[in-house]
C-alpha cells in the first residue's frame, strides 16, 4: 500500500512539474525555434481589403537560408508594376547587439542603397496592416514573455502567452498570443494599442505540413480600429531546397530571381 | 532599326517557349504614360509633352538570361525625340560566382543619389536638363563586363568600346535647349573617334560586410560632359560652339555605413587630367585634376517618412582665374519623401541647391497618387531660383507638370 502511494505522489510530482516547467520565455522560444527547415521558398500574396471592401493586391517571392540562429533572407516583388523587381536583402542576426543589415534593390535606377538595419520595424509594410516586425522574426530577448493560461480554439489546445515588449518604441504595448501546443503556432495573436485598447488582431489558418514542416497558409491581420484588414497568403512552400550562398548577396540582388 | 524589329519578332516565340515548359523563364513589365509639363511664368507655354511606352522582356534559362528594353515615344515638341528606341539589350552569364554581361546597358557605381561622382560610366541625357525622372536620364552605354562575387565581394572589369557622352539640348524646338544673350548654341559636338584606342575600361571592387559596405574603383574614360569653346556669332545669329572631350582618368572609394535609424555614405573621386571650360569659353578648354567628394546621410525616422541630405565639393587643383568654374564648387541636395494613406500617395521634394552661387536651387516637388495598383497619378512643380550658375540658365523654366503612369 505504501509503494502504491509512493508511486501515485511521484506520478503527481511529476506532472506537477512538468506543468511547472514551461515558462513564458520558454514557449517563447520554443515558438522561435520551431523547426523549419535550413533553407525555404515562398510566393506570398497580400491582399489589402479597406472598410468599403475595395482591394489592392502586393505579390512577392522569398527565399532565406539559415547560418545558425541567423537568417539571410532575399525577396522580390512581382506585382504590382510599378515595384515589380524591387528586391530587399536582409541579413538577420541573433544577436541583439549586432544591427541587422539590409539593402533595397531599385531596378528603375539599377542601383542598390543600404538602408537602416533598425528602421521601418513600426512601419506598416507596403500599406499593409502587417508592420516590418510582423513580416520578420523578433528576437526573443526584445519583449517579456508571461505564460497567462491554457485554454483550446477550435479543438486546439493552447498556450496562452502575453508578450510585453521592453522598450517604448513600439507600435503596440503588449501582444497576447494563442500558441497551438501541438505545432508551435500562433493562431490568433491580439496586439494592444497605448491605451490597452485592442488595435490589431491576428488569425493564422490553412496550417499543415509541407515537406514535414508544420506550415501556415494564411493569416489574417485586421486593425479593428479602422476596419481595415490584410490577408497574407502563402504559395509554393519549399523547405530544405539547396540555396547557394550566392544567392544572398548584392550581386544576386542585382541580378534578380 | 531592323535589330529592333527582331527583337520584337523574337517576343511571340519566347512566350512560346514559356509555354512549352521548357525551363525557360520569361518576364515581362513596362509602363505607358503621358507627361505634359507647362511654364509657371509668361505666356504657360509647353515645355514637354511626351506619351511613351516601355516594354522590358527578361528571358532565362539556367546560368544564362536576355534582357531587353525598348521605349516608344511620341514627343510633339521636340520631333528628334519620337520613335522607337532601344534602351537596353544584353546578355548575361554567370557560374559559380563568375559573371558576365555582355550588350548595352545602364551602369551604376558609387553611392551618391543623384549626383555623379564615380558613377560616370552611363552619363545623362540633359534634354530636359534635370526636369526629369532620374531613371530615364541615364545613357547605358555598350559595355562588357565580367565580374566575380562572393558572399561579400564583388569585384568587376568594364570595358566599354564605344564610350556614350552627355546629350545636351541644342534644338531651337526644345524649351530646355541653353541660350545666351537671347541667342541659342550651334554645337560642333567633336565626339572622339570610335576606334579601339579611344575605348573606356577600368574597374570596381566592392565589400558588403556587417553594418558597413565599401568600394575601390579606377576607370580610363573621358570627360563625358563636354569643355566648350566660343568661335563666334553664326550668319544664322547662334552662338557657334565647339564641344572638346579628351581622355582622362578616374580613382574613387565610396563607402555606406548603418548608425541606428541612420545610413551614412561617403564617396571620393580624383580626375586625373579632365578638361575644364575658361570663362565665357573665350579660349580652349585646359587640363586640370579635379577633387569630388560627397558625403550624405540617410535617416529613416519612421513613420513611412524618408529624409537624405548630401554635399558634394568639388575641388580643382593648380587653379588659374580664367577658368569657367570657381576653385571649390559645393551642390547640396536634399531628398525627402513620405508616404500616406496606406502608401496610395506619396509626397516628395528633390532639391538641389548650388552653394557655389547663392541662393541658387532647383527642387522638384511631387505628389503620386495611384488611383489603382496599376494606374497612378502624378502632379508636380520644378521651380528654378538663380542668377548665377547652371541654374540661371533655366531661371525662367519654373514648370507645373502632370504625369499618368499605367504600369504592367
Amino acid at each position: 500500500m505504501k509503494k502504491i502511494v509512493m508511486t501515485f505522489v511521484s506520478m503527481f510530482a511529476t506532472v506537477a512539474m512538468m506543468a511547472q516547467t514551461l515558462t513564458g520565455d520558454q514557449i517563447a522560444a520554443k515558438v522561435h525555434d520551431r523547426p523549419d527547415g535550413d533553407t525555404r521558398y515562398c510566393e506570398i500574396s497580400l491582399t489589402l481589403v479597406n472598410k468599403n471592401g475595395s482591394q489592392r493586391v502586393r505579390e512577392l517571392k522569398s527565399y532565406s537560408k539559415d547560418y545558425g540562429k541567423d537568417r539571410k533572407t532575399i525577396m522580390f516583388f512581382l506585382y504590382p508594376g510599378d515595384v515589380k523587381g524591387t528586391g530587399f536583402l536582409t541579413w538577420d542576426y541573433d544577436r541583439t547587439d549586432k544591427e541587422d543589415d539590409k539593402w533595397l534593390y531599385l531596378p528603375a535606377m539599377k542601383k542598390t542603397r543600404r538602408i537602416s538595419g533598425s528602421s521601418s520595424k513600426t512601419d506598416y509594410f507596403m500599406g499593409s496592416d502587417f508592420t516590418y516586425d510582423d513580416m520578420g522574426r523578433r528576437n526573443l530577448s526584445e519583449d517579456t514573455h508571461t505564460l497567462l493560461r491554457e485554454e483550446s480554439i477550435d479543438g486546439h489546445k493552447c498556450w496562452v502567452l502575453q508578450s510585453v515588449p521592453k522598450t517604448t518604441g513600439e507600435i503596440y504595448t503588449k501582444r497576447i498570443s494563442w500558441i497551438r501546443q501541438d505545432c508551435l503556432i500562433p493562431i490568433r495573436v491580439e496586439y494592444y494599442d497605448k491605451l490597452n485598447k485592442l488595435h490589431r488582431l491576428l488569425v493564422a489558418s490553412d496550417i499543415k505540413q509541407v515537406d514535414g514542416f508544420w506550415t501556415v497558409g494564411k493569416m489574417n491581420m485586421k486593425n479593428v480600429q479602422t476596419n481595415h484588414e490584410t490577408a497574407l497568403v502563402f504559395k509554393n512552400y519549399k523547405y530544405n531546397t539547396p540555396a547557394d550562398d550566392n544567392m544572398f548577396t548584392v550581386s544576386q540582388l542585382e541580378k534578380g530571381l | 532599326m531592323k535589330f529592333i524589329s527582331f527583337l520584337l519578332l523574337l517576343t511571340p516565340f519566347v512566350v512560346c517557349a514559356q509555354d512549352n515548359d521548357t525551363g525557360v523563364k520569361f518576364r515581362y513589365k513596362g509602363f505607358i504614360d503621358s507627361y505634359h509639363a507647362v511654364r509657371s511664368s509668361g505666356d504657360w507655354d509647353y515645355m514637354s509633352s511626351r506619351t511613351r511606352a516601355r516594354f522590358e522582356s527578361g528571358l532565362e534559362k539556367g546560368n544564362t538570361s536576355g534582357f531587353v528594353s525598348l521605349n516608344a515615344v511620341y514627343n510633339p515638341i521636340v520631333s528628334r525625340q519620337s520613335g522607337l528606341f532601344l534602351r537596353e539589350a544584353y546578355m548575361e552569364h554567370s557560374n559559380k560566382g563568375w559573371g558576365v554581361k555582355v550588350g548595352r546597358q545602364i551602369v551604376t557605381w558609387g553611392i551618391a543619389d543623384g549626383v555623379q561622382v564615380t558613377d560616370i560610366i552611363s552619363p545623362m541625357d540633359y534634354s530636359e536638363f534635370l526636369a526629369q525622372d532620374y531613371d530615364d536620364i541615364r545613357i547605358p552605354v555598350n559595355a562588357i563586363r565580367v565580374s566575380y562575387s562572393n558572399m561579400y565581394l564583388k569585384a568587376e572589369g568594364i570595358f566599354v568600346p564605344t564610350p556614350e557622352f552627355y546629350v545636351m539640348p541644342t534644338e531651337c524646338e526644345n524649351p530646355w535647349s541653353i541660350s545666351l544673350n537671347g541667342m541659342y548654341c550651334q554645337l560642333h559636338n567633336n565626339i572622339p573617334e570610335r576606334k579601339i584606342a579611344n575605348s573606356e575600361y577600368g574597374g570596381r571592387v566592392s565589400a558588403y560586410l556587417n553594418n558597413i559596405d565599401f568600394s575601390l574603383c579606377a576607370l580610363r574614360t573621358w570627360n563625358k560632359m563636354p569643355a566648350f569653346r566660343l568661335n563666334g556669332v553664326t550668319s544664322e545669329k547662334m552662338l557657334d560652339i565647339d564641344a572638346y572631350y579628351d581622355p582622362m582618368t578616374m580613382v574613387g572609394a565610396d563607402l555606406s555605413t548603418s548608425l541606428g535609424k541612420f545610413v551614412l555614405r561617403a564617396e571620393v573621386a580624383e580626375y586625373f587630367n579632365t578638361l575644364v571650360s575658361t570663362r565665357n569659353f573665350a579660349t580652349a578648354p585646359v587640363h586640370k585634376n579635379q577633387t569630388s567628394a560627397l558625403v550624405g546621410l540617410d535617416w529613416y525616422p519612421g513613420n513611412d517618412w524618408t529624409i537624405m541630405l548630401q554635399y558634394n565639393h568639388v575641388y580643382t587643383a593648380d587653379y588659374s582665374n580664367d577658368l569657367s568654374d570657381y576653385e571649390h564648387t559645393g551642390m547640396a541636395t536634399m531628398n525627402v519623401s513620405k508616404a500616406l494613406l496606406r502608401n496610395t500617395l506619396k509626397l516628395g521634394a528633390f532639391g538641389r541647391f548650388d552653394c557655389a552661387n547663392d541662393g541658387a536651387f532647383f527642387i522638384r516637388f511631387n505628389a503620386d497618387y495611384h488611383l489603382t495598383d496599376e494606374i497612378a497619378i502624378i502632379l508636380g512643380y520644378d521651380w528654378f531660383n538663380a542668377e548665377s550658375g547652371m541654374f540661371a540658365y533655366y531661371k525662367d523654366n519654373s514648370e507645373l507638370w502632370f504625369k499618368a503612369k499605367y504600369s504592367f
